[in-house]
C-alpha cells in the first residue's frame, strides 16, 4: 500500500477507535460530577469536580468485600482447574484406555451445551437440597466443573504434542506416573496453562448469571452482582452508579494493560479451539 | 502374574489420582444436572411445592404453544441475524485496517478488543446511561426528535440498541480472529497480485477472503452461538423491556424459571435452546472440517 493510502487508513481507524471509546469517555467524565450536573450536561467536562461518587459507590457496593470475593473465587477456580485439568489431560493423552476415551468423549459432548441447561438443576441440587447458597467454595466447585471439559480438551491436545520418549526416559530414571507428570511434563505445559488460565479467569471474573444464582447475601456478593444490586436498588444516584461501574472495570483493566498480549491470545485461542 | 497385577494396580492408581477427581466434579456439576434437568421437564415442579407431578410432554407442548416464547425466539433470530452480519463486517474491516501496515497496529488491536475483557453486565449498564441520558441530551441539543427520547423506552429501538451494543463488543473479538487469519496469508501472494495490477479491493476479494475461509467460518459460528446465548447485556441494557419486547431466549428462560417460578417449563425452554446451540455447533464442526479437507 502506498504511504498516502496508509495515512488515510490510519486516520479512519483512529476516528473509529475514538468513536468506539466514547462510552468509556462519557462514563469516566461523569463519575467526577454531581448527579444533577450529569443529567444537565453529560458531555461537558466536570464543573464541580468531586470524588464523592466513588466514596458512595465503594460504601454502597461494599466494594472491597465484593472485590476480594471475586478474587478468591477466580484464583481458586483457576488453580483447581489448572491442576485437575492438566492431570486429566495427561492421563487421557498417555493412557488410551477405553474408559478414558469414553469419558473424554462425554466431556467433549458436554462442551456444546449452554449454561441455561444446567442452571435450574444446579440451583435445585446445590442451593435447594444441599443448602449451599452464599458459599464461595460452592461457586468455585461449580465453576471448576463447568470449565473442566474445555481445559481437559486443550491440555490433552497439547500433551499429545510432547514426545512420549520423555516419559520413557523419566521412567528409566525411576520416575512413576505422577512424578513424571509433575517433574517433566507440567513445566512444558506453560504456554497452554497460560491460555487456559486466562480464558477461565476472564470467564469467572466477569460471570454474573451463575454466581448470582448462589450468592445473594451482601457478604458473599461478587463485583458483578454487587454492581447489579447497587444499580437496581438506588434508582436516582446516577453519578455514584457510574463510579461503581468504573470501579468494576478498573481491576480487570489493570490486568489487561499488563498482559494484553496473553489475554487477547488466551481468550481467542480458547474460543477458537473450544 | 504378580507383574501383571502390579501393572493393573498402578493403572488403577493413575486413574484414581489423575482421572477420578475430574470425573467426579464433572459428573456432579454437568452430567447429573443435565439428566436431572431432562427429568424436570416432565414434571410440574415450581421450585417450592412438596408434591411434584408427572405431566408427560405437557411442558414441551406449552413451550411451543406459548406465544411469548415464540416471539422471544423470533426476536432472538432477528437480533442474531443483524448482530452476526454487522459484527463480522466491522470485525473484518477492522482486521484489514490493523494488518495493513499502519502505525500503532498493536495499540489499535488492544483498543478495539477492550470491551471483551469487561463483563456484559457492566457494559450493558454503561450503554444504558448512554442511551437513557447522554444520547437524549445530545438529541435535544441538536433538536433531533428520534434521539430526544430514550431508545430503551421504544420496543424496536431497544432491540436496535441491543444489536448496536452487541456489535460494538463482538466486532473487536472477531477482529482478533480475522487478524490471525489475515497474517497467515503469504505476503508473496499479495505482492504478486499487486504486481499483476490488482487494486486493494481485488486483493481483499480474490486473495485474502478465499484464504481465510476457516477464520470466517469460526467467526460466523462463534457469533451465532454467542448471540443465541446472550444474557448479561440483555439484563443490564434493556431488562427485557419495554413491555417485555426485548426478552431474548436466554433471558426468557431465566424469567420463566426464576420470576414465574415455572421450573419445568423453563427447563423445557432451556432444552430447546440447547438443541439450537447444539445444531449450530455440529454445523460448525461439519463446515470447518470440510474447509480443512479442501486445503
Amino acid at each position: 500500500m502506498s504511504k498516502s493510502k496508509k495515512n488515510v487508513v490510519f486516520i479512519i481507524t483512529t476516528i473509529v477507535l475514538i468513536l468506539f471509546m466514547v462510552p468509556f469517555f462519557v462514563l469516566i467524565n461523569n463519575t467526577f460530577k454531581p448527579t444533577p450536573e450529569f443529567i444537565k450536561a453529560p458531555f461537558a467536562l466536570p464543573k464541580n469536580f468531586t470524588l464523592e461518587n466513588y466514596a458512595i459507590a465503594i460504601e454502597r457496593m461494599n466494594f472491597w468485600k465484593a472485590l476480594s470475593n471475586t478474587a478468591i473465587i477466580t484464583v481458586l477456580t483457576v488453580i483447581f482447574n489448572m491442576f485437575i485439568g492438566s492431570m486429566t489431560g495427561y492421563l487421557f493423552a498417555r493412557k488410551k484406555w477405553k474408559l478414558n476415551k469414553i469419558v473424554f468423549g462425554m466431556f467433549l459432548a458436554s462442551m456444546v451445551a449452554p449454561f441455561q441447561v444446567y442452571m435450574i438443576p444446579l440451583v435445585k441440587i446445590y442451593a435447594g437440597t444441599f443448602g449451599l447458597s452464599n458459599n464461595l467454595l460452592m461457586v468455585v466447585y461449580i465453576a471448576v466443573g463447568l470449565n473442566l471439559p474445555f481445559a481437559v480438551f486443550l491440555y490433552k491436545g497439547f500433551t499429545e504434542g510432547i514426545p512420549e520418549e520423555l516419559d520413557e526416559a523419566a521412567r528409566i530414571d525411576g520416575c512413576g506416573f505422577a512424578m513424571t507428570f509433575f517433574r517433566i511434563i507440567m513445566p512444558l505445559l506453560k504456554p497452554i496453562i497460560i491460555t487456559v488460565t486466562v480464558f477461565v479467569a476472564m470467564g469467572v471474573w466477569n460471570d454474573y448469571l451463575m454466581s448470582s444464582l448462589f450468592l445473594t447475601k451482601g457478604f458473599s456478593k461478587t463485583l458483578a452482582i454487587a454492581i447489579k444490586t447497587f444499580l437496581t436498588n438506588h434508582s436516582a444516584e446516577y453519578s455514584p452508579m457510574m463510579a461503581g461501574l468504573l470501579l468494576g472495570i478498573l481491576p480487570v483493566l489493570a490486568f489487561y494493560l499488563i498482559g494484553q498480549k496473553y489475554i487477547i491470545e488466551g481468550v481467542v485461542a480458547g474460543s477458537v479451539k473450544g | 502374574m504378580t507383574k501383571n497385577y502390579r501393572k493393573r494396580l498402578s493403572d488403577i492408581f493413575s486413574f484414581a489420582g489423575f482421572g477420578l477427581p475430574a470425573l467426579i466434579i464433572w459428573a456432579s456439576v454437568v452430567l447429573i444436572p443435565f439428566i436431572y434437568g431432562i427429568w424436570i421437564t416432565f414434571t410440574d415442579w415450581n421450585g417450592l411445592a412438596m408434591e411434584i407431578n408427572y405431566v408427560g410432554v405437557q411442558n414441551y407442548l406449552d413451550v411451543f404453544s406459548d406465544a411469548t416464547f415464540i416471539t422471544s425466539f423470533l426476536k432472538t433470530v432477528i437480533y442474531a441475524f443483524f448482530t452476526v452480519i454487522a459484527s463480522n463486517l466491522v470485525g473484518f474491516l477492522l482486521a484489514l485496517a490493523v494488518t495493513s501496515g499502519i502505525k500503532g497496529q498493536n495499540f489499535f488491536r488492544t483498543g478495539f478488543f477492550t470491551p471483551n475483557i469487561i463483563g456484559g453486565i457492566i457494559l450493558g449498564y454503561i450503554w444504558n446511561f448512554i442511551f437513557s441520558y447522554a444520547l437524549t441530551s445530545f438529541g435535544k441539543s441538536i433538536g433531533v426528535d428520534w434521539m430526544s427520547t430514550s431508545w430503551l423506552t421504544h420496543p424496536t429501538r431497544a432491540l436496535i440498541a441491543l444489536i448496536i451494543v452487541s456489535t460494538w463488543q463482538l466486532s473487536g473479538y472477531l477482529m482478533v480472529i480475522y487478524i490471525a487469519g489475515l497474517t497467515s496469508v503469504p505476503r508473496e501472494l499479495i505482492e504478486a497480485a499487486y504486481v499483476d495490477g490488482a487494486n486493494s479491493f481485488d486483493v481483499v476479494k480474490n486473495v485474502k477472503l478465499p484464504l481465510i475461509k476457516n477464520s470466517t467460518a469460526i467467526c460466523i459460528f462463534l457469533s451465532i452461538s454467542r448471540t443465541f446465548m446472550s444474557f448479561d447485556m440483555n439484563l443490564s441494557l434493556t431488562a427485557g423491556g419495554p413491555y417485555k419486547s426485548t426478552e431474548l431466549i436466554a433471558y426468557k428462560i431465566y424469567q420463566t424459571a426464576f420470576t414465574s417460578m415455572e421450573f419445568g417449563k423453563g427447563q423445557a425452554q432451556a432444552i430447546v435452546l440447547f438443541v439450537i446451540v447444539a445444531v449450530i455447533s455440529l454445523l460448525q464442526v461439519y463446515f470447518t472440517r470440510k474447509g480443512v479437507d479442501e486445503q
